[in-house]
């Protein structure tokens, strides 16, 4: 089926927020939910596809070696999102970063 | 509707195996292909030849839903599979040994739709595009391999 987009299915993440350092990017996400969601499951499963190592904790997930972390915070109706990853190349930052938002984003479409 | 190819090729500093594994696994595809949205419904889990999954594809605004089917399965050489609904292509990864390296070549055979074509302002246009997203698709496998 081919259609035309014209609101994002997964508008319910957005990104607010882009840094990139020598080492680090740090992104922030708002999500606009009914309910909160299982974050921990959700980033965990993409980063176990793309094959990083990681540690997960209430709130927050650490990437193994010291390649950064992902926290949450929820509020009623919302959810801020940071994101960090550390060391690697930029553009593995970058994808990384693109894979974790992707997940957000159509996680819960898909469970739907 | 007429046909168009895209291809592009990159030597990978990691043996085929490890190259084939990382790009043969259906979901891991939205790491590394811009636009692929979502992949779902991945029956069996692993690669083989009859493999089906279903794709949402984010094209520039164009969303293109559909479902996939590995038609070639030989590891570590060669990975390939048909979007058989949706905008019908079929999609080639041949992996071969470059001394401790891979060379990886992708090959994308699609059909081109009038609507797109009308909407991208000509084929050159929407050919050059495909081109540029294979170059990125084997580019980003290169960079989660290697970095």
């Amino acid at each position: 089926m081919i259609s035309l987009r014209i609101f994002h299915p997964g508008r319910y993440v957005w990104r607010t927020f882009r840094k990139e350092d020598t080492n680090v990017l740090t992104e922030r996400w708002l999500s606009l939910r009914r309910v909160p969601h299982d974050w921990n499951f959700i980033f965990r499963r993409a980063l176990d596809l793309i094959w990083l190592p990681n540690l997960s904790h209430p709130g927050r997930i650490e990437l193994a070696g010291q390649h950064g972390t992902i926290t949450w915070q929820e509020r009623r109706f919302t959810t801020k999102l940071e994101v960090c990853i550390e060391g690697f190349s930029a553009p593995k930052r970058a994808l990384v970063a693109t894979t974790l938002l992707k997940a957000a984003r159509f996680y819960e479409i898909e469970e739907a | 509707m007429s046909t168009a190819k895209a291809s592009d090729s990159a030597t990978i500093a990691a043996p085929p195996s490890k190259v084939y594994d990382f790009l043969s696994e259906a979901a891991r595809a939205t790491s590394f292909i811009p636009g692929l949205s979502k992949i779902s419904n991945i029956k069996p889990a692993s690669a083989q030849p009859g493999q089906t999954w279903n794709y949402e594809f984010d094209w520039f605004g164009v969303v293109v839903k559909g479902e996939s089917k590995c038609t070639r399965s030989e590891r570590p050489s060669v990975h390939e599979f048909q979007t058989v609904t949706g905008n019908t292509s079929t999609w080639t990864y041949e992996i071969n040994p470059d001394g401790s390296n891979s060379k990886l070549t992708l090959s994308v055979q699609y059909n081109v739709p009038d609507t797109a074509v009308g909407r991208f302002a000509s084929r050159a246009v929407f050919e050059k595009m495909n081109q540029d997203r294979a170059h990125e698709i084997v580019k980003n496998i290169k960079t989660m391999l290697e970095s």
